[in-house]
């Protein structure tokens, strides 16, 4: 009896019915925003688009990565909205013909920078310098590299955090390898991600820190903030829908919705900054257009892109 | 009494035995084989390993020096916890420094520890970042590992024999070299062997001192992390092929050390527990220093980070921390499920691994070895690694279609039982090498007056086989659980909406939130496993 029911079964594989039982689309959103932005952005898509059953993987953007990179590699990812804060991924996912080309109607009110046929940016994290209240601490990204600051300072860790990552390969354009050793002379420590950083400047065992501004302005006084004479590093956060996605419409919608005034107010409300140009800033913070950026040239994702393994590789020799 | 019922060998009835075999068989294949291997398409091959000696040496000196202080910490404690009647609180501490994921206790030791501005830098010849730092963590977090193999080993020693000695003079440190800890052999190895293996796995450890050490220290675990960190959709195949290396570790090592307990025998036959010690003299002591080092330390740093104002200072005090965690329902939510979970892995786990290590000691054949060999191998493999297997494997729905009539549908993605077959595939090596240990120490003529004297099989696991074996099983469903229950690596991978465990949640804080808060949800941790440590120190109503 066994034979005969092996031989007359048949072993399928595929993905889920994506409709919940009262025939909604489904939409999974991968994304690296925190859980509470997460909570917060749920509650608002289900009132705003109820006819979507939006679900979500929240995660890293090194997590949301590999998970995507296996489920799509197993046959096809149900992810339909990728939302993390690494864009050098976007970038090759694109190269490997693996997003679609989707622009958002409110996209076109962006600046040019932000948007790309494959993806586009809904919200903008800067990174800056963090230094204990009493400490002194650098004007500037260059100056880390002055020996008043040895071992005082840390990063994040570049290989495991996308903003960190970005960072570094800002600092590598602007000012390239040499700086990049001196830092490392310096007593650079890169471990852990952004809130690590801000816990080695609580407890003082490194009381300087490279550290997203969205996390001082989370945790108040835990840190003064100092706004790089060199420009801050702007960390785009893109939003993108894979070729794996099966409820494309549905998908649209989201992305349409990611970049509308609801949306846009809980960027706000999370110590982030829009993309908008004009929009208000988040609580604690100065505008975007009153921040000085630092200055990387017109295609600075996509240069990072093209040089991360280099970096990373560069990186990895510099901490032998 | 039909004795054509009964195979040749000390095990049940041929059909049932091979049944039961079968059905294990199949589960390993399915949640064990089918993931590791879909790891390995298109894996580089061991030609990576050439240039990652420094890696390979490194993980080899954190395996050997993890061994020696966990063997230093845990032979102590295992020996007064069985001589001695300890209060039932304090054996329950025994298990602490393995709960507390590492995660937690190497944040306190950084507190401790780290070069800067650390508590007790001063009184140390090492600081946190450095290999003699992540040695020290993951020694003492793995040290009750071999505590438990040693009070439950000393559990089945004939106390005769003790006393025989110090009836004829021995003193009592001489008797516990010459005559306990040798018999303890079978259960040292086993532990010996898992404490190699679980650091040579481990994760959180080296990626919290060794990344952060001027320069880093690379450890296999730490390049398997930068292979899929680097390229997500490229560097599977390398980190593939490093984790082969360490499930080669992880089933070579209890090989080699069986290899090294040779063909003695350290069966008894005894089956009542010895009576306690009177007097513990100066082990007392020894015990002391470990509680304080192992347990006091990290987990009272980790209970004033909990309601420290400032992180790292103690300058100020509040329970606000806990209200915020603690009024949250995604973390009570968690409790329970992670609770559940837990649980129901270390049942399934314990109850795998003690038929298979039970079987595999009486009845060894290659077909068993093969299959212990495959149920050892997840324990070996980074829990991040196994993971993506598993989501390899079972990211899509598997349906089994027979005659286009009748489906039978297997959608695991993103549900609770996800976690849970994982949970209990990576940590079957935990209840089958300490049972197995156990089944060594157990003199096959026990069975065998029970079968002769007409028990059957049932009857002969019931009365004569779980009551001895029990301590091991028990020791092993709360490994487990402990292991299992604030699980982190595989839990951020694999979990789903409304599948949230307190690993995610630590993990949340710590990566996003702040120390302070993830302190609360390590206190969480230590209650729960007090908890089933206490229940699982009383011992059952036979012994």
């Amino acid at each position: 009896m066994l034979l005969f029911a092996l031989i007359a079964c048949r072993v399928e594989f595929g993905p889920s019915d994506q409709r919940v039982a009262d025939g909604r689309p489904t939409v999974w959103i991968y994304t690296a925003l925190y859980q509470e932005q997460v909570d917060a952005f749920g509650a608002a898509v289900r009132k705003e688009l109820p006819d979507i059953d939006v679900q979500w993987f929240q995660g890293g953007s090194e997590k949301v990565a590999q998970r995507w990179e296996a489920e799509h590699a197993a046959g096809a990812s149900p992810a339909c909205v990728l939302l993390t804060s690494d864009p050098s991924w976007y970038v090759d996912l694109t190269e490997r013909g693996l997003l679609r080309e989707y622009v958002p109607p409110l996209a076109l009110q962006l600046p040019r920078d932000w948007v790309e046929p494959t993806f586009v940016t809904t919200r903008v994290d800067l990174m800056v310098i963090g230094v204990r209240p009493g400490a002194k601490g650098p004007a500037s990204f260059h100056e880390l590299a002055d020996p008043a600051f040895v071992g005082q300072w840390s990063s994040g860790d570049p290989f495991s955090s996308g903003t960190n990552f970005t960072t570094v390969s800002a600092l590598d354009q602007k000012y390239g390898q040499e700086f990049l050793e001196s830092l490392d002379a310096n007593g650079w420590m890169m471990a852990g991600g952004n809130s690590a950083v801000l816990g080695r400047i609580e407890s003082a065992e490194r009381p300087i820190g490279v550290v997203l501004l969205n996390n001082l302005l989370l945790k108040p006084g835990v840190a003064d903030i100092v706004f790089p004479s060199d420009g801050a590093v702007p960390i785009p956060g893109p939003a993108a829908i894979p070729t794996d996605c099966r409820e494309v419409e549905a998908a649209e919608r989201v992305e349409d919705w990611l970049l509308g005034p609801t949306a846009q107010a809980l960027v706000v409300h999370s110590r982030m900054h829009s993309p908008f140009t004009g929009a208000p800033a988040p609580e604690g913070a100065p505008p975007l257009d009153a921040i000085r950026l630092m200055d990387l040239g017109d295609d600075f994702i996509g240069t990072t892109a093209a040089r991360a393994v280099d970096l990373r590789e560069r990186l990895t020799v510099l901490q032998k | 009494m039909n004795a054509s019922r009964y195979c040749k060998s000390d095990g049940a009835p041929k059909v049932m035995r091979n049944a039961l075999l079968l059905a294990i068989g199949a589960l390993l294949v399915v949640f064990v084989a089918i993931p590791l291997g879909l790891l390995t398409i298109g894996m580089t091959g061991l030609g990576a390993l050439p240039g990652e000696w420094e890696a390979i040496f490194n993980t080899l000196l954190l395996c050997l020096g993890s061994v020696g202080v966990a063997m230093l910490g845990g032979i102590p404690v295992g020996f007064v916890a069985a001589r001695w009647k300890l209060p039932s609180a304090l054996e329950s501490a025994i298990l602490l420094p393995f709960a507390v994921p590492p995660y937690v206790t190497t944040l306190a030791f950084i507190l401790l520890a780290n070069p800067s501005n650390g508590l007790f830098t001063s009184f140390l010849p090492f600081h946190a970042y450095s290999l003699a730092g992540m040695i020290t963590v993951l020694g003492l977090h793995l040290s009750p590992v071999v505590a438990l193999a040693v009070r439950d080993a000393l559990g089945r020693i004939d106390p005769a024999l003790e006393e025989a000695a110090r009836v004829s003079g021995a003193t009592p440190t001489s008797v516990f070299f010459r005559i306990s800890l040798p018999l303890s052999f079978p259960g040292l190895l086993a532990a010996a062997a898992f404490v190699a293996s679980a650091s040579a796995a481990s994760f959180g450890v080296p990626y919290m001192l060794g990344a952060a050490a001027s320069p880093p220290i690379p450890v296999l675990t730490l390049r398997i992390f930068r292979a899929l960190e680097l390229q997500p959709s490229t560097g599977r195949p390398l980190a593939a092929s490093l984790s082969l290396a360490l499930v080669a570790v992880g089933v070579a090592i209890p090989s080699i050390l069986r290899l090294l307990q040779g063909q003695r025998d350290y069966s008894s036959a005894r089956s009542t527990r010895p009576r306690p010690l009177p007097n513990a003299g100066a082990w007392s002591l020894v015990v002391a220093a470990w509680l304080f080092v192992a347990v006091l330390l990290p987990i009272g740093t980790i209970a004033l980070t909990s309601v420290a104002t400032v992180f790292g200072h103690l300058d100020g005090f509040t329970l606000v921390n806990w209200e915020t965690v603690m009024g949250e329902a995604r973390t009570r939510g968690a409790l329970v499920r992670s609770t559940g979970l837990a649980a129901v892995a270390a049942t399934f786990a314990v109850t795998i691994g003690s038929l298979l290590a039970h079987t595999i000691e009486r009845t060894p054949t290659r077909p068993l070895s093969a299959l212990v060999g495959l149920a050892r191998a997840p324990w070996a493999v980074p829990g991040s690694v196994f993971a993506l297997g598993f989501v390899l494997a079972f990211s899509q729905e598997i349906r089994v279609i027979f005659g286009n009539h009748v489906t039978f549908s297997l959608a695991l993605s993103g549900t609770s039982w996800m976690l849970g077959l994982a949970y209990t595939a990576k940590s079957l090596a935990i209840p089958l090498d300490g049972v197995r240990a156990a089944v060594r120490s157990l003199d096959r003529s026990l069975e065998e007056s029970a079968r002769v004297s007409g028990a059957t099989w049932g009857r002969t696991v019931r009365s004569v086989v779980l009551p001895l074996l029990s301590p091991a099983m028990i020791a092993g469903w709360a490994l487990v659980f402990a292991a299992s229950f604030c699980e982190v690596s595989m839990s951020v991978l694999l979990r789903g909406p409304g599948t949230e465990v307190l690993g995610t949640r630590l993990f949340e804080q710590l990566s996003y939130g702040s120390p302070q808060e993830a302190s609360v949800v390590a206190m969480l941790v230590v209650v729960v496993v007090l908890a089933a440590g206490r229940l699982t120190t009383r011992r059952p109503a036979w012994s």
